[in-house]
């Protein structure tokens, strides 16, 4: 062999030769097979391609097959300024390439050495080898403990498109694999979603809102109470149509009252020119009840609304006036809790009286202990100012969502790909399909208690004892309260698998992780505007998948192919047949309705559909009808009134959540008696993020501090710990310890820290419960509590720490350590 | 002295003068380099690397005064953990973490792209300049590799090929190499607390520098 080299490898051989010593070179045993082969390949593609993302229409510019920018749709009235960070995406350095598997899991089986997941020892495998993992384990876990042994209900705000609708998808496999455990209820509104059909007869949170038109023309006080849809509207469950944002500039041009009523000052505080009222974290319902205590004893409260279109407001009154628990809840009494002056309290209550008013309130509210008592005691003020159902007038829950109140174009409804299970009413994310069902947030508490009676909206069930989790388009490990105790917990799991585009930190805690392709590398159909309805998008593929990523239908296919039940999940259509059979649905609705729509294959062409918007969308008004007449339009509710008293709440008797809007301290609370830790930790949503989506781009170099997740804090309060602008500081409880970069401001109530949710975990200490996060993961800082027996929702915005400048040596990056066992 | 005693006999590796005089010894490293950055090493590699062909390929190269440092730093680790399978598992991790992305934002992108221009995005146009120069040379990346042209495997490949051919180009992809290698290996050095590739990414920037003085040398 020697003599072959040397007489094929002198200066000036050809290439031919040279690939072909390579050849051999392997076979000494040095190096491996040439990476180069004869034959060019074709050059890749050259055009633009416009196509959609949870942030907004866009159009690629494609340079040899490659995606080289991206620029908002010209049609977009408000193009988000996180856009750029689609293209990062794309092309992020940690994409997930290849299937990975965990060294002991491949090596040992299910179960085996839990205590490694998180530290990122994985081996390449092939996709069959990965696929026939994921198989067999499918159908061990069912045959030997049962379809309630594997929790498949993964949530997370999985890319849009009608087709790779991965939970869905996974969904729609594991039926066929015999059934699962799902969940209940979703991260966002857990609390408002469950109380709100006792209270308004429907889910509030995700329904149209008066028109915007109609908001500019009439409201005369435009209040923002926990929302900051500046902010939020950038993002849409569908493609975004940021309908909402011409609605707000709209109104900020006639210069009429805003006021925002948040810890801080937000960015539609900024950007309306609002009036800034800056209530303690964790005590709206207080401060509204000093309103309302305002409202009864000033004589503005509004009799008439009461008696019609309520029931219970004679119940709830004795608690308001005190005459129930001996506390009256006055201004006085509520500004103590909230830190809003009593005097500014009763203004606020005679403003709300003399003009009309529109209280926009937002989810933060909720997403805390008590939270169900929020958004009540929003529809109990609303109602005894009595505007409910005028111009104007009211409460809307979702002006800060998907853009709510952009008027609904006339628009059939495009239907997708269905799970295969049992049909269900109302919004995908409350499917109750499967097996069993838990409230989503709960998934800790029963991971770490299998056979546990809990409660939840009048019932009674028990958690399933399970073996193996299934994630597609979601990040638990970013979205999930109480880290560290999730950390330990999901060590019990035997499997735990991961679809997803990006090392997430919930991908670095799995034991299976496939490469999914990102939106812009398979084709889709999707709605724009999830009120507006104002077009039908196909989502072109902008490039081919890189590297070995898999579209999650393709994936979920091959394994139901090794289950038996390909062509029940494929119903032998391929990914244009799927589309173009949705797009048919909805053009036939759309003839019935007489609705223009081209055919599927001119669509395609064009690649958008955009529908008009009737006048008497632009001049919706929310419970106008019921308004006119509730008797003929009465509410969901039992008594087809608004219910102030909800007997039925009574019955559950649960002592955390009585049968009117009341006041009760959470858990902690910063400047409650007694707290432990001084400072509140409001994790509000991200500026230039989606929850977590986009934090591991170069969007992030745009707002970290320090090279961390920013700490927004009072100057006050930075000043008192020697703290400046830009210093590392570490945010501490007794759940959990991070690092972040401080951001001193005055925007932010003193006694209040900003540190938004979905920053990346990244634990010093992958695996230990207790690490220090060297990033500034806010959940591993909040309780991991349900907001009470009847709702479940999570508590992420109830916690309370403390601050201090970190001073000594940053921590070494520790995540490329072996596992134990492995160094040694 | 136009031989790779190495390849049959490495027992022989390396005599004083080291083994990277040759051309053929050139290429070889050009080559090993390419592969120890295409993957995770199998138990295989690792016993190799251990006390196998790699390791008397290592000794060879620890006695050139450029790369002998980096070189012996790499064979200090190896010699410290001498269990194959526990050492595997180490450089697994290491590996997975550098240059898979496992890492998360401690990632070191094996591409040229992330290290030039002002993105760290893959796919750039470095990826796109080594696609147009594989179809210049009427060349293509094997189909079980999905990757970008301009991963560090393929582009040191690329300039051995040219190298062992001659072809004029040579040069200016040894340059192109010496261009991004130093930015990449100074990011393993700060991400890498193992340091085995980050002392393998200074090694090879090391001989690249080297190269690329040669060449210029020649060149004038």
């Amino acid at each position: 062999m020697t003599m072959m080299i040397k007489n094929t490898l002198a200066s000036g051989v050809s290439r031919r030769s040279f690939l072909k010593t390579s050849a051999m070179l392997g076979a000494a045993g040095l190096v491996g097979p040439s990476l180069l082969t004869f034959g060019a390949r074709a050059e890749g593609a050259d055009g633009e391609v416009m196509t959609g993302s949870h942030w907004g229409i866009f159009k690629a510019k494609v340079e040899g097959g490659r995606a080289v920018s991206i620029a908002a749709w010209d049609k977009d009235p408000k193009p988000s300024h996180q856009l750029p960070g689609v293209l990062d995406s794309i092309y992020s350095p940690t994409r997930i390439r290849y299937p990975m598997v965990r060294r002991a899991y491949l090596e040992k089986g299910p179960g085996a050495e839990p205590e490694t997941r998180g530290k990122g020892d994985f081996v390449r495998v092939s996709w069959d080898q990965a696929l026939d993992l994921v198989a067999k384990e499918i159908q061990r876990v069912e045959k030997d403990h049962g379809p309630a042994a594997i929790f498949a209900g993964s949530y997370g705000w999985k890319s849009p498109g009608k087709l790779h609708n991965c939970r869905t998808l996974l969904s729609r496999m594991m039926n066929l694999a015999g059934g699962f455990v799902n969940h209940i209820g979703d991260y966002s509104t857990g609390a408002a979603q469950v109380i709100m059909p006792h209270v308004m007869g429907t889910l509030e949170v995700y329904e149209q809102q008066t028109a915007w038109p109609v908001v500019v023309d009439n409201t005369e006080v435009l209040v923002f109470w926990s929302a900051d849809p500046y902010k939020t509207n950038q993002i849409g469950w569908v493609i975004p149509d940021h309908g909402g944002f011409e609605g707000m500039e709209a109104f900020k041009k006639t210069g009429k009252t805003v006021i925002c009523i948040d810890p801080i000052r937000t960015e539609t505080a900024k950007e309306m020119n609002a009036e800034w009222v800056a209530v303690q974290p964790q005590t709206d319902v207080a401060m509204m009840l000093g309103i309302a205590h305002t409202l009864y004893t000033e004589k503005l409260h509004n009799q008439d609304f009461l008696d019609t279109y309520t029931t219970g407001f004679d119940k709830f009154l004795p608690y308001l006036m005190g005459e129930s628990d001996g506390t009256p809840k006055t201004a006085e009494w509520a500004s103590e809790i909230c830190g809003v002056p009593a005097d500014k309290i009763k203004e606020l209550a005679r403003l709300f009286a003399s003009k009309r008013t529109m209280l926009a309130g937002g989810w933060g509210m909720q997403r805390q202990h008590h939270g169900e008592q929020a958004h009540w005691m929003m529809v109990t003020l609303a109602s005894m100012l009595g505007q409910i159902g005028e111009p104007g007038g009211g409460f809307g829950l979702s002006y800060h969502y998907a853009n709510g109140g952009a008027p609904s174009a006339d628009s059939p409804v495009l239907s997708g790909i269905t799970d295969g299970g049992k049909a269900v009413k109302g919004a995908e994310w409350l499917s109750t399909s499967g097996a069993a069902a838990i409230p989503l947030a709960r998934i800790v508490d029963m991971l770490e208690n299998p056979g546990k009676e809990f409660d939840f909206n009048g019932t009674k069930n028990t958690y399933p004892d399970i073996k193996m989790a299934y994630w597609v388009g979601g990040n638990p490990f970013a979205h999930h309260q109480d880290r560290n105790r999730m950390v330990k917990a999901f060590q019990k799991l035997d499997t735990f698998i991961v679809h997803d585009f990006q090392w997430t930190p919930t991908a670095r805690q799995a034991d299976i992780v496939l490469p999914a392709t990102t939106s812009y590398e398979r084709n889709d159909i999707e709605q724009v505007g999830d009120y507006a309805l104002k077009a039908i998008l196909a989502m072109k593929k902008v490039i081919d998948p890189v590297y070995e990523a898999r579209s999650d239908f393709d994936i979920f296919a091959e394994i139901s192919k090794r289950l038996g039940k390909e062509k029940e999940f494929t119903e032998d259509k391929d990914e244009m047949a799927w589309l173009k059979s949705f797009y048919d649905a909805a053009q036939e609705q759309a003839k019935q309705r007489q609705i223009d729509m081209p055919d599927f294959d001119t669509f395609w062409k064009d690649g958008i559909v955009e529908f008009s918007v009737p006048d008497e969308a632009k001049a919706y008004v929310r419970y106008s009808t019921f308004r006119e007449d509730p008797l003929l339009n009465p509410l969901g509710t039992p008594s087809g009134l608004i219910e102030i008293f909800s007997s039925n709440i009574e019955k559950m008797g649960y002592d955390d959540c009585p049968a009117h809007p009341t006041w009760m301290e959470p858990v902690e609370r910063a400047n409650a008696k007694g707290a432990k830790f001084p400072l509140h930790v409001d994790t509000a949503h991200p500026i230039s993020r989606l929850h977590s989506q986009l934090c591991g781009t170069k969007l992030r170099e745009t707002y970290s501090v320090a090279g961390r997740e920013p700490c927004m804090i009072n100057t006050k309060d930075a000043e008192k710990r020697g703290i400046a602008d830009g210093d590392v500081v570490r945010v501490f409880n007794d759940r959990g310890q991070v690092l972040a970069g401080a951001l001193v401001s005055d925007d932010i109530l003193p006694g209040v820290i900003r540190l938004s949710e979905g920053a990346w975990y990244s634990p010093v200490e992958p695996g230990k419960p207790g690490s220090l996060d060297a990033y500034g993961d806010p959940n591993c800082l909040t309780v991991d509590i349900g907001t009470s027996k009847l709702a479940q929702g999570n508590c992420g915005h109830t916690a309370i720490a403390d601050v201090e400048k970190f001073t000594g040596d940053l921590p070494k990056v520790t995540v490329f350590e072996a596992p134990a066992g492995a160094a040694e | 002295m136009n031989e790779i005693s190495i390849a049959a006999a490495p027992a022989d590796v390396g005599g004083a003068a080291g083994i990277t005089e040759t051309l053929e010894e050139r290429l070889l490293v050009l080559r090993w380099f390419a592969g120890l950055f295409r993957e995770a090493p199998t138990e295989e590699t690792v016993a190799s690397l251990v006390h196998g062909p790699a390791a008397a390929f290592l000794e060879g190269l620890s006695k050139d005064p450029a790369l002998g440092p980096d070189i012996n730093y790499m064979r200090g680790l190896l010699a410290a953990k001498p269990d194959v399978k526990a050492l595997t598992a180490q450089l697994g991790v290491a590996f997975s973490h550098l240059f898979l992305g496992v890492g998360g934002f401690n990632t070191v992108a094996p591409y040229e792209s992330c290290h030039v221009g002002e993105s760290d995005r893959t796919f750039g146009q470095p990826t796109m300049e080594m696609d147009a120069l594989l179809r210049h040379l009427g060349l293509s990346v094997v189909s079980d590799f999905h990757e970008p042209a301009d991963h560090i495997s393929v582009e040191l490949e690329i300039a051995a090929l040219l190298t062992a051919t001659g072809d004029p180009q040579a040069r200016a992809m040894l340059t192109r190499l010496d261009r991004w290698i130093p930015a990449f290996a100074d990011a393993c050095f700060s991400r890498d607390p193992f340091g085995f590739y980050a002392a393998a990414a200074s090694a090879l920037r090391a001989f690249l520098a080297r190269e690329c003085r040669a060449a210029s040398a020649i060149a004038h």
